[in-house]
């Protein structure tokens, strides 16, 4: 027992072994700060995907019309509010009693706004003042899930 | 200078950003349980609802005119109003929250009112647009006047949610419109007292000369008079303490086990002196009850008043007094369908006067409830507490209710949908 211990001992203390160079250069860093203090935080994701932490809000995807955007039925999106949906930008609407998400095409000429599928089964929507039609947010990001951990 | 960020109808406006198919129809929203009516939309208020009204009893307008009813969804509200003022406080070093949906901005360095005008203006839109809660200001160089020109922010649509009270004669014309009962940091006793003395207005109270202010109200009424006639003198930190703390409950079937309803009751108990120790306060009598239900044959309440000889806010002592009134007045084979606990006679936690006989060591209690809380504000409400308040999975099912909106932005599995 009490050999087995000694023995672990000197296991355990390969500093003395590895000569006196090393001992003296740890001695002279003791005496700075350690500069680990500025590095501790780790990497926050939703720091990268949150721009505006008071405007930001989360919604689950549930369909298959925006599936050659590479946007799918459980997916997580962020959405934005606080910016304004340019031709493109991706928005979640809400249209005559439903949250949708789709492709927003702004069309003054024709004094409507079109809402595009990614989807050739779709049709696109064409809103006018007559829809009750709200643009609630646009879409920054989304979260696919490749595999669920649990 | 000052501005007043008062957000309309809070919490039919919370519940309208999820539902927008609710915008232009009459929405009100009840309390915690027991069904009175505390928030309404423009729409509710035009229809007649009053503040307060039990539910019950507008059984009648909401059948005929389809009006919307929601329970109180205070993990929604708590965040709305954390993202506002989170956003306000872009704009200002001193932003001083009032309630959960009122806050006073310092704009001392705008350079003059257009300036802090344009800015609240587009505090405003930012506001509608990114968080989808409607939100007006009063402008003024003190809080009390600032409390007056967002009442009138409020009622004249003209105004565009943005009212401005920067010279003598829109405070006159602004306070002479004003009922001297709405004025800020005037009670109601007060009230009584100038009224007799044939003061309706807040300006027949701001022209009378400060020595009848001093006379009639005393100290807290000076200052009142002398923020209406412009002289800054008011900080919300002196605003007055809430008068009450009620925490109270209807449970969805009558409650006969005696634990149940003590693991119940020892939540409220938490609860409420959690938020007396948040405003600084101590009380100094708590009122604790329990009902069997209004159809039951025979009404069996348990009911006391405690007096506290030394003002407390400590959460072990009012568990304790709780825990033995429930003991000594509970009855078997009874069904508990109403408990609840108010503390009332509320002052300022400096310089309590210790009794005389006081046994508790104070010093010690006091070290412990702030771990507690510290815990607790880490780590989410009540995660550590007194043995009574440990919630078994039957007690937290007492009081689930029904026309509760979702948390829609505080619990993953309870985020909107987008069909698609």
């Amino acid at each position: 027992m009490n050999i087995s211990m000694d023995q672990k001992l000197t296991d355990i203390t390969p500093a003395e072994q590895s000569g006196p160079e090393l001992l003296l250069a740890e001695k002279i860093h003791a005496g700075f700060p350690s500069p680990a203090p500025d590095y501790t935080e780790r990497i926050d994701i939703t720091r990268e995907i949150v721009q505006h932490p008071e405007t930001t809000f989360y919604a689950r995807i549930d369909g298959d019309s925006m599936q050659d955007a590479g946007i799918f039925s459980g997916d997580l999106v962020v959405i934005d509010r606080s910016l304004s949906a340019n031709n493109g930008d991706y928005v979640a609407a809400y249209i005559d009693g439903e949250f949708t998400i789709k492709e927003f095409q702004n069309d003054p000429k024709d004094n409507c706004a079109w809402l595009i599928p990614h989807n050739d089964k779709y049709p696109k929507i064409r809103v006018n003042e007559e829809n009750a039609f709200i643009i609630w947010g646009v879409i920054t990001h989304t979260i696919h899930a490749i595999k669920h951990p649990y | 200078m000052y501005a007043l960020c008062d957000c309309n109808n809070f919490f039919v406006s919370c519940e309208r950003i999820f539902r927008p198919d609710l915008r232009q129809k009459p929405v009100v929203v009840l309390s915690g349980n027991d069904g009175c009516v505390v928030a309404r939309s423009n729409e509710a208020k035009k229809l007649g609802i009053k503040m307060g009204v039990p539910f019950y009893q507008i059984q009648g307008e909401v059948a005929k005119y389809g009006i919307v009813h929601f329970s109180s969804n205070f993990a929604l509200y708590g965040d709305i109003s954390a993202r506002i003022m989170q956003l306000l406080s872009r704009y200002t070093d001193d932003l001083q929250q009032y309630s959960i949906d009122e806050a006073f901005l310092d704009l001392s360095y705008c350079s003059d009112v257009a300036e802090a005008k344009r800015l609240c203006e587009q505090i405003r839109e930012e506001i509608l647009k990114g968080i989808g809660v409607s939100v007006s200001f009063g402008i003024a160089p003190t809080k009390t006047l600032c409390k007056v020109a967002s009442h009138f922010a409020k009622k004249y649509a003209g105004y565009r949610g943005v009212c401005l009270i920067d010279n003598d004669t829109r405070r006159r014309k602004a306070l002479e419109q004003y009922p001297i009962d709405e004025v800020w940091g005037i009670g109601r006793r007060s009230v009584a007292k100038l009224q007799l003395a044939g003061i309706r207005t807040a300006l027949d109270f701001a022209s009378r000369p400060a020595v009848f202010a001093q006379n009639a109200l005393h100290l807290p009424g000076l200052n009142t008079w002398r923020e209406l006639n412009g002289e800054d003198c008011i900080s919300v930190r002196e605003l007055p303490e809430k008068q009450s703390i009620t925490c109270s409950r209807t449970f969805v079937h009558g409650v006969t086990d005696r634990n149940l309803l003590e693991q119940a009751m020892s939540r409220f108990c938490a609860n409420v002196a959690e938020k007396l120790r948040k405003q600084h306060s101590v009380c100094r009598q708590m009122f604790v009850f329990a009902h069997t239900s209004r159809f039951h044959a025979q009404q069996v309440v348990i009911q006391t008043t405690i007096t506290f000889p030394t003002p407390t806010a400590n959460t072990q002592e009012l568990l304790d007094a709780l825990l033995s009134t429930v003991r000594a007045q509970w009855r078997p084979d009874t069904p508990y369908k109403r408990a609840g606990i108010i503390l009332f006679d509320i002052s300022s936690d400096s310089g309590i006067q210790q009794s005389l006989f006081d046994t508790r060591d104070r010093e010690r209690d006091n070290r412990l409830q702030r771990a507690i809380d510290a815990i607790n504000s880490k780590q989410g409400k009540q995660a550590v507490g007194f043995m009574s308040q440990l919630q078994s999975k039957q007690a937290s099912e007492l009081y689930e209710v029904g026309a509760k909106s979702p948390a829609y932005t505080t619990r993953l599995t309870d985020i909107i949908t987008l069909h698609c």
